[in-house]
């Protein structure tokens, strides 16, 4: 077949040629105009009309018009046929779903008599898409290990869409989709999709956790809801034991009624710590179930600190105690339980108790039953023996062992408190005690001064991040005020480190020290040898030293006491596309340098544990070096589903240590949806304006994009504008106006 | 030994009988003679000598600053802050400096002390803005404003209040005085008390204005000073229509505004109304 058609190198709308058709209207009036009015309206008409057809000419040789003329044929439309080959597909064992699906497709195709000619593309998909041959390839599958994604599937053919222009899809599946993919995936696409609906569920014995979900954040030391759905196939069964572990270990069990084939079951999770958290959920299997797999799911709980929970005492109403108060209370994310001395022991026994509003200190509910739950207990001035709290430093040295944190803060009451030095505490703080009643011109000197930063201080994170200016901790602390006293400490102790100390009074080699920590095991202390702290703050700011010192000061200190991760010097990032196993897994590390600038070239270790289908403990350990900016990339391949775990250790001395968790689905989350779903293959029929073929499929119903009706096979040019037609033409019309002008005595 | 100090303080106290004496009550106020209180200040010399310190520098010691302005009668008490933080360190484990301060409002000496109290008994030259501004940023940043005007004969309470007023009206502007009525914390910072109480029979409740999240000026109509004031020779200065019993409720109301400013709503905290009633096991 033949066809041709004109075309123009330069559009009607290019501004040359508009410019020139502007150009040819005025010449045209101009001509008009000027030919003498004398001569008659026919003349001046004719002439111009003339003159017009001549500048059009010339215009559209400007164009530089051409002929194509093409050889075509009728057009082939390629429909896209797709198999759902998962492992749902493969239900029931005696004459499975994706048998059903390709006879289904061959008698379709056999009994067509189709009323355009049509081409076919064969594809089956799981988890991913492959193109295959022909039907043939997928005849002989019992249906693979692998999930459902509709959402792989609709990507991968609006790609394919953009090069090969398919009139449509033919998909032929069960519905059992686990990607969730939205109708904006769908539309995507372009194109109808018109789907086989393949599913039977007879002979179906199963008992299946289908779902759980959780909320996207969660927090610790709250109730989060792990929501729990159970689904019942065939099975003569009521009410189903659900069992929530973690780590092993027994957490919750509830029942779960199961009515009309399904049963919910809530279970409030308290995590204790931020981070994240890997539950399994279990459920009995029945000794009919023909599947036993999908009995087990596990969620990740990504847990985040909600607020820090403080525990502040106090030896005595102070400034210092108030303005660390009105830290505490003001700052969101801090819920405060605070216990102050308003009286003396001495003032206990010898003034009136009438009238009083005050209460008693519920020692034993805090120290022995909730002393875990704080994050973190401030001792202000606070000698534990005046109010019977020496009995629980036992129980507050284990606390700070197991990952708590401490603070003792002066004045000197509680800087020579004989309760704590002789105690376990006593040993693991970073300072140790002179004796009370050591005299004060040793114990205190009440000299105004400006403290000093030691070398560690100047690196510690304590004051590296306190500042706006990364860096000017030690320019800040010049222009704060005076501190008004110190109480000597008789020296450091254990792994105790001074960051700031006095400039003047010595303690043996290096200035008495005012500030240090230690971190005994998991937790961490605080020791601040002064109770005027709290000049940084308001006395500060009335005297126009930066006033936001003092806050951000203790808010780090926070943050560093109770180890949170952005103060960490090793950070690890765990980037997954997506939780299956066939997925590989990216471990983004990051390791900053006592300083806290980056640590290149620093010696890794990373150990990935996971447990076998038996049992067992399986690992993989990988050595790394990290580059100039102390990140370090591992791309790793995870060979088992389940919770891992992950420990990356340094080569320092003292190395760093991280641990995390990450969950890797694996291939039997197919097996929680192994119900066909109709609701929703209809709902991408629907989306897309495809049919939905309930039974046997009829190509010639089939919705299929407009395609073009032919295809060119090839195609000639001819120039029309240098053809020699043309440009007599042109000549011709200006021929013919000089010689009309000539004749009517024009020129 | 210094408990048995204290016991004798106290017996001394509750056995004389002073030009106040009525019926015996809890609530008796230390009234003694001069003999008696001679013997009760060596008494409490040698017991504060021996008391263990808290405060390290004597900046970090709880001073009640008295504020000094331009005309009027800046100090028509002048004994009366003394014997309050006498009383503050008898009665509490606060480390008060006993010789209180007064200072003028400069940013520098304001810096020293969170807790200021404005007294008089006329009516004063109207602050300047810029006095004003510090004023109004040390109430920001956490410092507590204590007015008492003073009834003294001769004096003239209103003229102070009016000028007191005007001044408020310029430091916190837009802002006008909330009743402190006895559910508020200041009324069970330390004692529990139902009404606020000084020399002068005033309204039962106190004034307030709110900075941030707390009640940062706080202003009576009761003469407080008045009830407080008491000569270097042990005698009080004003007789109290009330007897004892209302002078100790005058200082039980100033120990609980010294506590207010310096524990704010501590004594809102969800375990004070858990645990509230027996004050013998602990003193919080």
């Amino acid at each position: 077949m033949q066809d041709w058609q004109i075309s123009t190198i330069l559009s009607w709308s290019n501004p040359l040629v508009l410019m020139s058709l502007v150009a040819a209207l005025v010449v045209v009036v101009w001509t008009y105009l000027t030919i003498d009015p004398l001569s008659g309206w026919k003349v001046r008409v004719s002439l111009s009309l003339i003159r017009l057809c001549s500048l059009l000419c010339a215009v559209y040789i400007l164009m530089q018009p051409s002929l194509i003329v093409m050889q075509t044929v009728p057009s082939a439309t390629p429909l896209a046929v797709v198999f759902d080959v998962s492992a749902s597909m493969g239900f029931p064992a005696d004459a499975n779903r994706l048998s059903t699906a390709v006879q289904r497709a061959r008698d379709a195709i056999r009994g067509a008599t189709l009323s355009r000619k049509m081409s076919f593309r064969f594809f089956s998909f799981a988890r991913t898409v492959t193109g295959i041959s022909s039907m043939d390839e997928v005849a002989l599958r019992d249906g693979e290990p692998g999930d459902t994604s509709f959402r792989n599937l609709f990507s991968h053919l609006t790609k394919l869409d953009e090069d090969e222009a398919f009139s449509g899809v033919l998909l032929l599946s069960d519905g059992a989709d686990t990607s969730n993919i939205s109708e904006q995936e769908v539309k995507r696409l372009g194109i109808p999709v018109n789907v086989a609906f393949i599913g039977s569920d007879s002979g179906r014995k199963d008992l299946l956790i289908k779902d759980v979900s959780v909320d996207e954040f969660a927090f610790s030391r709250k109730p989060n809801p792990l929501l729990v759905t159970i689904e019942n196939h065939g099975l003569p069964v009521t009410e189903v034991k659900v069992h929530l572990l973690r780590n092993g270990k027994l957490l919750q069990q509830k029942t779960a009624a199961v009515i009309d084939g399904q049963g919910q079951v809530t279970f409030q999770v308290i995590p204790r710590q931020p981070g994240r958290h890997i539950y399994r959920i279990e459920i009995p299997v029945h000794k009919d179930e023909t599947h036993r797999e999908n009995n087990v799911r596990h969620v990740e709980m990504d847990v985040m600190r909600d607020k820090y929970r403080i525990l502040h005492l106090s030896g005595a109403p102070t400034w210092d105690q108030r303005f660390m108060r009105d830290l505490l209370t003001q700052w969101p994310q801090v819920d405060l339980v605070s216990f102050y001395l308003l009286r003396t022991p001495y003032q206990s026994t010898t003034q009136s108790n009438a009238g009083l509003s005050l209460i008693p200190f519920p020692t034993e509910e805090l120290f022995t039953r909730h002393l875990k739950e704080f994050d973190l207990l401030i001792f202000q001035d606070f000698d534990p023996a005046t109010v019977g709290v020496d009995i629980y430093l036992k129980q507050i040295a284990e606390y700070v062992t197991d990952g708590g944190a401490l603070v003792v803060s002066g004045g000197q009451g509680g800087l020579t408190s004989a309760a704590i030095a002789n105690s376990p505490l006593g040993k693991l703080i970073p300072l140790a005690m002179q004796r009370a009643n050591t005299p004060q011109a040793r114990l205190i000197s009440d000299a105004p001064f400006s403290p000093e930063l030691t070398e560690l201080g100047k690196r510690h994170p304590l004051f590296q991040r306190t500042g706006v200016a990364f860096g000017g901790a030690e320019e800040q602390l010049r222009s704060l005020p005076r501190l008004n006293g110190i109480v000597r400490m008789a020296g450091v102790q254990g792994d105790g480190q001074v960051l700031l100390a006095h400039p003047h009074i010595r303690n043996g080699a290096i200035g008495a020290p005012l500030m240090a920590v230690s971190e005994p095991d998991r937790g961490r202390i605080l020791m601040v040898a002064t109770d005027s702290l709290w000049s940084w703050g308001f006395c500060a700011a009335m005297t126009g030293a930066p006033a936001e010192y003092y806050t951000r000061f203790w808010k780090q200190a926070v943050r560093w006491l109770t180890h949170s991760r952005e103060l960490s010097r090793v950070s690890l990032d765990i980037d997954k596309k997506d939780d299956s196993k066939n997925t590989p897994v990216n471990f983004n590390i990051s390791l900053l340098n006592e300083e806290y600038l980056p640590a290149a070239g620093e010696q890794l270790t990373i150990e990935i544990s996971w447990d076998d289908k038996n049992g067992s403990q399986q690992k993989a350990l990988f050595d790394g070096t990290t580059n100039n900016a102390g990140m370090y990339r591992l791309i790793w391949h995870p060979v088992q589903s389940g919770p891992h775990d992950v420990r990356i250790t340094t080569s320092g001395n003292p190395g760093l240590e991280l641990s995390d968790s990450f969950l890797v689905e694996g291939d039997n989350r197919e097996m929680n949806h192994l119900s066909p779903d109709i609701g929703r293959l209809r709902e991408i029929s629907d989306a897309s304006g495809g049919v939905l073929f309930e039974n046997a499929i009829r190509l010639d119903e089939l919705k299929l994009k407009a395609a073009p009706d032919s295809q060119v096979l090839s195609r000639r040019d001819t120039a029309l504008w240098s053809h020699p037609v043309t440009l007599i033409l042109l000549f011709a019309l200006i021929a013919s106006e000089w010689f009309l002008r000539k004749r009517w005595g024009l020129i | 030994m210094i408990v048995k100090i204290w016991k004798w303080i106290n017996k001394a106290e509750m056995d004389c009988k002073g030009r106040d004496s009525v019926k015996k009550t809890s609530e008796q106020p230390a009234e003694v003679t001069r003999r008696g209180f001679l013997g009760a200040l060596l008494a409490t010399g040698v017991l504060l000598h021996g008391r263990r310190l808290i405060a390290i520098g004597s900046s970090s010691q709880v001073d009640i600053t008295q504020l000094i302005y331009s005309g009027g009668n800046w100090q028509p008490r002048p004994t009366a802050l003394r014997r309050l933080a006498f009383e503050l360190q008898k009665r509490t484990a606060v480390d008060a400096v006993l010789e209180p301060t007064s200072t003028r409002v400069l940013p520098g000496r304001l810096a020293a002390s969170p807790l200021l109290y404005m007294s008089g008994d006329r009516s004063f030259t109207p602050l300047t803005e810029p006095v004003l501004e510090v004023l109004r940023r040390y109430l920001r940043l956490g410092g507590t404003l204590i007015i008492d005007p003073a009834y003294t004969s001769g004096g003239d309470a209103n003229g102070f209040k009016k000028s007191m007023t005007g001044m408020l009206h310029k430091l916190l502007p837009g802002q006008s005085a909330e009743k402190i009525a006895s559910d508020h914390v200041i009324f069970r910072s330390f004692y529990k008390l139902d009404r606020a109480v000084g020399l002068h029979d005033g309204a039962p409740w106190l004034e307030g204005y709110t900075v941030g999240d707390r009640t940062a000026v706080i202003v009576g109509d009761h003469d407080m000073g008045g009830a407080w004031a008491r000569d270097n020779l042990g005698n009080w200065e004003n007789e109290m229509p009330g007897g004892a019993r209302q002078r100790e409720r005058a200082f039980r109301m100033g120990v609980n505004l010294v506590m207010y400013a310096l524990c704010g709503d501590y004594k809102n905290e969800m375990p004070h109304k858990r645990f509230s009633g027996d004050a013998n096991k602990g003193a919080r």
